[in-house]
Formats: C-alpha cells, structure tokens, sequence
C-alpha cells in the first residue's frame, strides 16, 4: 500500500500481518483524499482502516489538527485515541481525545500546546472549537466513526455544527457496520462524489458470532433465567445489555444481592468512575458487566465472547452492534436474547432483516463459547 | 364448602373500600356519626369520600390541597380534542385491573385501543390510556369519572394531546459545508493528503473550495460488487485475530505517565513561581551583602 515505513513499523508492532477486507478495500480511497463510506462487519478492524488512513496522510512537520475524529461515546473515542497512538507510535505524532466530563482547562491547554490528531465526542469537541481553543483551519480529514449513530436524530445538528467549523474542503470518512437508508440520505448534504464500500444487511452477521434465544415468556423470569445462566456467563467476559439505565442499576442490585460478582456502566455515571468500570474489564479483573447502548458500539474488549440482550434492543442496528461485542476479529462468540412473549414478533423480524438464525439455545451452550 | 360460602355472603357482602365508599345506596358512614358533637358533620354529609373525586386534587377540603396549590398553580383543564386521537387518562386504577375489564368498563363507548402504564419491571404503574372511536364516545366515557372499577374509583379525564414536537426550523437540510474558506489565518494548509504521492488527480476532482464538482460517472467501485458473489465473502480475508491487548495497555499507561507529568510539570512551575519569590528576596540580601563587602574593601583601601 506505500505506506510510510515508521507506519508500517506501528502497524507490525501493533501485531497486525495481512488487512482484512475493509482494510484492503478502504484504506487506499482514503488516502486518496476520496470521501469514504466504508460499512463493514463488527469487528472486522474498521479502527485501524481509519487510524491508518489518518496516520498516513499526517503531516508531521505540522503542528496543529490536521485530522478530527468524531465517535458516540466517550468510552469509544478514548479506545480508538489509543489505537491511533499505539499505530503511530514511531511517527511521533500527538493525538489527544477531547471528551465531556474531563477538565476543560487541561483539555485546552493540551489542545494549544498542538496536536495532530483529536478524537473525540461532538459536545466537547464543539466546545473545544468555539473557545478557539481547537483551530480547525488545518483540518483536512473529518472522520464520523458509527456514522450512522453519528447522524442520528441525537447527534444530527452537533455534527452539523462541527461541519460549519471545519474547512469546506475538508475530506469526510463515515464508517459503521449498519447504514440505514435514512442515514445514507443525510450523507448527500456532505459527502462529495464518495466511494462507497457497503455490505449486504444479509451478510451483516458473522457466522463466528452463534446467536440464540431463550423464552422466557414473562419479564419477570429473566433474572432467574440469568442467574441461571451465571456460570457459562462467567466462562470468559460478558455484557449484558438493558435498555435503561435504571434497569441497569436495578439487575446490578439484583445480581450483587444475590452475590453474583458484576459491575454496571451506564451514561449517569460520573466520568471518573465509568473509567475505573472500563478499566477494570478490559483487564479481566471483571467479568460480568451490565450496560445499557452505551457499549452497544465499537467498544472492544478481546475477551468478550458473550453478549446476552437481557432486553432486546429498540432498534435493529443496535442489535448487529451489541452481539458484536463478542467475537472479535474472527474470535468466536455467543449471542443470547432473552425474548418474552412480547418480544417474539421483534426477534423474528431481526432473523428476517438480517436473513440470519436465531434458534433456541442449546443445553451445551457451554461448550460454544 | 361451595355452600358455606354462599351462607357467608348473605350475611357479609364483599366490596372493595372504593365500591363501598362510593355506594349512596348504603348512605354515608358519616351519617352514624352525626351524633357525635365535634365532627364537622357538615362537610361530610355532602356525600361520602369519593363523590367527587373526579377532580383532581383535593382542593375544597383543605389540608394537603392548599400547600399543594401555592406551589403549583392548578393545572388549567384539558380542552375537549377536536381531531383524533380522543384519549383520555384513567388514573386511580386498580394493580389488577386487566384491559379487557377496562374495556368492559366504558360498554357503550367504543374503544380503539388501551393501554395500561406498566414499568419496567411489568408492575402496572396504577394509570392508563384509553383512546375512542370518535368525540361523542370520548364525552361518553367522561361520565363514567369516579366510579367503581375492580374496587376503585377511578379518575376519567380527557388526556393531555399528543405533544407536538417543536417544530424548530432543520438547520440541516441544505449542505452542510461551510460555504467558502474564511479569511485565511495562516499559512495555507500545504497539499492535500497523498497527492504528492498519488498524483493530483484530487485537486481535479475537487475543484475549487465550496464548489461541489459533478457527481463521477462511474458508481462506486468493484469493491461494492466484488464480495456480492453467490457465496458469503470473508470479511476477515487474510487476516487473523491480533492479540493487541498489551500494546493498548502499553499506550494507556504512556498517556497515564503522560498526564502525571504535565501534572508534575505545572506543580512544579507553580512551585518554581513561589521559589521565584523567594530566591527574589535571597538576592536582594546577596546584593546588600555584596555593597557591603564593597564598602568594607572601599574602607580597608581608605585605611591603606
């Protein structure tokens, strides 16, 4: 690919051998200057494909933004701040994640004191140009990571915002293993002539990833159906995903008063605390960790080979992202969804959308993970 | 034992406090209590509890109603809607009420649909909605306010309209680039990303600032095709899993080195400010001490 050398050097160090498909598919028409919307699988190494790209195409001599990366959570910009410097590490090259609930006048300064790379969330991010303490005027590539979140209702008028700031010739890279059609509306108002590099939603699901279901009928019984479930939970790493927050806290007690070791992350969490709860599960110390949408995407934690949807999700794409917690990179994992007699209809149409299996699960399911 | 039961209920019949309440039939149990010199019979002979309490709050009685109202202003009473959905809101419902009761309930309004608020836990939440055909089905069901459901009175009022969501003005339909480069405030941004490397063929494409270049001819490239064959493509291709854990730890405890550096740098600058102060002021004795030296050299040369 002609890549720099010191570049390639990151890239064997960080351990990687051959691209994978979105690597080899989209990492060129992006240092081409081409915009991008690359979709492909959870897991598949779409971080990289970008941090490469962006690493590449960094002038060095340079110090200031050249590259703004925007992602949903704070949790996912300051894992992909950590890939970009670890790719980068002999390029010696400044990345910095610019995310709420931190300082913001450690946040400036580190922002004046120049930097080639930000990563961060839109709020912040916002903030950090409209006190001018992020100058944007070198700005040449604008990354949205789970683009389509990005475009969402929610987000939709912040990365607006952000867009009214950067240069206008800037080029503008979307990744994200769903691309709802909506979505790819909202992009014409940006994207100029861009390569796009989609993925069927029938080839979505991995086939490493074995997803079941169990009928729980009644909401009631899904704790005990857990609890049951708690020693195959506890084989590798597990998260368990609810649709609130208050559902959350309320399993978390649930399950420590019946003495099941899990901790619980959600987005009313001090900052400083969900980064303990982070850190703490990226090093095994916990296993279990239950969580709303928050860590639905790109959060990756090699261990994970376990999702189980305690709720099903309340739209399609998360569903692809939340079993795509485990399995990564081509690892194994089981998905499990607790589905009610309500939620039957629902699961039906996520194995239709997806023309994908959900069978009932197996009493060995042990054995798969 | 079927029996037994049936003698029971001649003699005690089973109702609900709300149902007993509410039954005029049996008069007030205030009126046994009219003999008693210090009640306030009078409030009471109005009609039991219950009469009327389709109102909200209890504002004629006093007590907890006053204090209430002087934080709140009283909620000004929901118009009659003019268009679909005619909904009204059912509070006071009974933990054990079912739909089909609710709907057994309004017999001669008909119903479109009910829905009884439960929280997540599938706990109903004691209120609900029930939306009507038309208007006059909707009046229909505001007479029932205040009778006896599964032994509650329930609260029958016409439900706040859907909200109708601000219709702010969507910034963001046109496009969303800025429209020209401002003022430029420094050097130019150098060249574009690799068009050194890979030719300029960007520059062509891109055209001026602002100015959106004609959409290419070509559709996207092979790569949208290439993997839609008959056969699932490999999204991995040659690639294996990549152990990359350690390198992340390695790179998160260089940005926590990092941090407590620049901690370490701005204690010590502040540190360095105060020692300022201080080596400041241990000059300025050096300096007298100096001068004094001098004038002591000055007067041992006087004295030779």
């Amino acid at each position: 690919m002609n890549l720099k050398p010191e570049l390639l050097r990151g890239i064997y160090a960080y351990g990687f051998e051959r691209p994978s498909s979105i690597q080899q598919r989209a990492i060129m028409p992006v240092i081409k200057g081409n915009d991008v919307i690359a979709q492909a699988q959870s897991g598949t190494g779409k971080t990289a494909t970008f941090s490469i790209s962006v690493l590449q195409s960094l002038d060095t001599s340079i110090r200031s933004c050249q590259a703004l990366i925007l992602a949903p959570t704070r949790e996912l910009a300051q894992q992909i701040q950590k890939v970009v410097i670890a790719l980068g590490d002999y390029l010696s090259i400044e990345c910095h994640a610019c995310i709420g609930g931190t300082n913001v006048r450690e946040d400036m300064k580190r922002l004046q004191d120049g930097v080639h790379v930000v990563v961060g969330t839109p709020g912040r991010v916002f903030d950090m140009i409209n006190r001018r303490a992020l100058k944007t005027d070198h700005v040449k590539m604008f990354v949205l990571d789970e683009a389509d979140e990005m475009l969402s209702r929610g987000f939709k008028d912040q990365i607006y915002d952000v867009f009214q700031s950067l240069p206008p010739a800037t080029q503008v890279v979307l990744l994200s293993a769903t691309m709802p059609s909506e979505v790819m509306e909202v992009t014409t108002k940006f994207m100029r002539d861009p390569i796009r590099i989609l993925v069927k939603k029938d080839e979505l699901t991995l086939e490493g990833i074995k997803q079941f279901y169990v009928a729980v009928e009644k909401e009631e019984w899904k704790l005990d159906t857990l609890c049951d479930l708690y020693e195959t939970v506890t084989i590798t790493q597990a998260v368990i995903f609810c649709n609130t927050r208050r559902k959350v806290d309320w399993l978390t007690e649930k399950l420590q008063a019946r003495e099941f070791t899990v901790s619980a992350m959600h987005g009313d969490m001090e900052q400083a605390q969900r980064e303990v709860i982070m850190k703490e599960f990226r090093s095994g110390s916990s296993r279990v960790l239950i969580a709303t949408d928050l860590l639905a995407r790109g959060i990756d934690v090699q261990q994970v080979s376990l999702v189980i949807n305690y709720d099903l999700p309340s739209n399609k794409e998360n569903y692809i992202h939340r079993i795509g917690r485990g399995g990564r990179f081509g690892r194994k994992g089981v998905a499990i969804n607790f589905v009610t007699a309500d939620d039957t209809r629902m699961l039906r149409e996520i194995e239709q959308f997806y023309s994908t299996q959900i069978d009932e699960m197996p009493m060995n399911v042990a054995d798969l993970i | 034992m079927a029996e037994g039961q049936k003698k029971q209920k001649k003699k005690v019949v089973k109702m609900g406090l709300g149902e007993f309440l509410s039954d005029t039939t049996l008069g007030s149990w205030a009126d046994e209590m009219d003999d008693l010199p210090s009640a306030p019979a009078d409030d009471f002979r109005s009609g039991g509890y219950g009469m009327d309490r389709g109102g909200r709050g209890f504002s004629g009685r006093g007590g907890f109603g006053d204090r209430e109202e002087s934080r709140y202003p009283p909620r000004a009473p929901v118009e009659l809607p003019t268009r679909a959905p005619f909904t009204i809101h059912l509070g006071n419902l009974s933990f054990d009420v079912a739909e089909q009761e609710i709907e057994g309930f309004f017999v001669d309004c008909k119903i479109i649909q009910t829905r009884i608020m439960k929280d997540f836990e599938d706990k109903p939440k004691g209120f609900g909605y029930v939306e009507f055909d038309t208007l006059d089905d909707l009046k229909r069901a505001l007479e029932y306010n205040g009778q006896s459901l599964c032994g509650r009175n329930v609260r029958v009022s016409i439900a706040e309209p859907p909200r109708e969501r601000v219709d702010r003005p969507d910034r963001t339909t046109g496009d969303w680039r800025r429209e020209r480069e401002p003022a430029p405030s420094g050097p130019p941004s150098g060249g574009r990303f690799g068009s050194d490397r890979l030719g300029g063929d960007r520059d062509r494409e891109r055209g001026d600032f602002g100015d959106r270049p004609a959409r290419r001819d070509t559709e996207a490239p092979a790569s949208a095709s290439s993997g839609s064959g008959s056969s699932r493509s490999n999204p991995f291709g040659g690639a294996k899993p990549v152990d990359s854990e350690g390198v992340l730890r390695r790179v998160e405890e260089k940005l926590e080195k990092g941090d407590q550096e620049r901690k370490e740098a701005q204690d010590k600058a502040r540190k360095d400010k105060e020692g300022k102060k201080e080596t400041a002021a241990a000059d300025d004795k050096k300096q007298e001490a100096d001068e004094a030296n001098v004038e002591a050299e000055k007067e041992t040369e006087a004295n030779a």
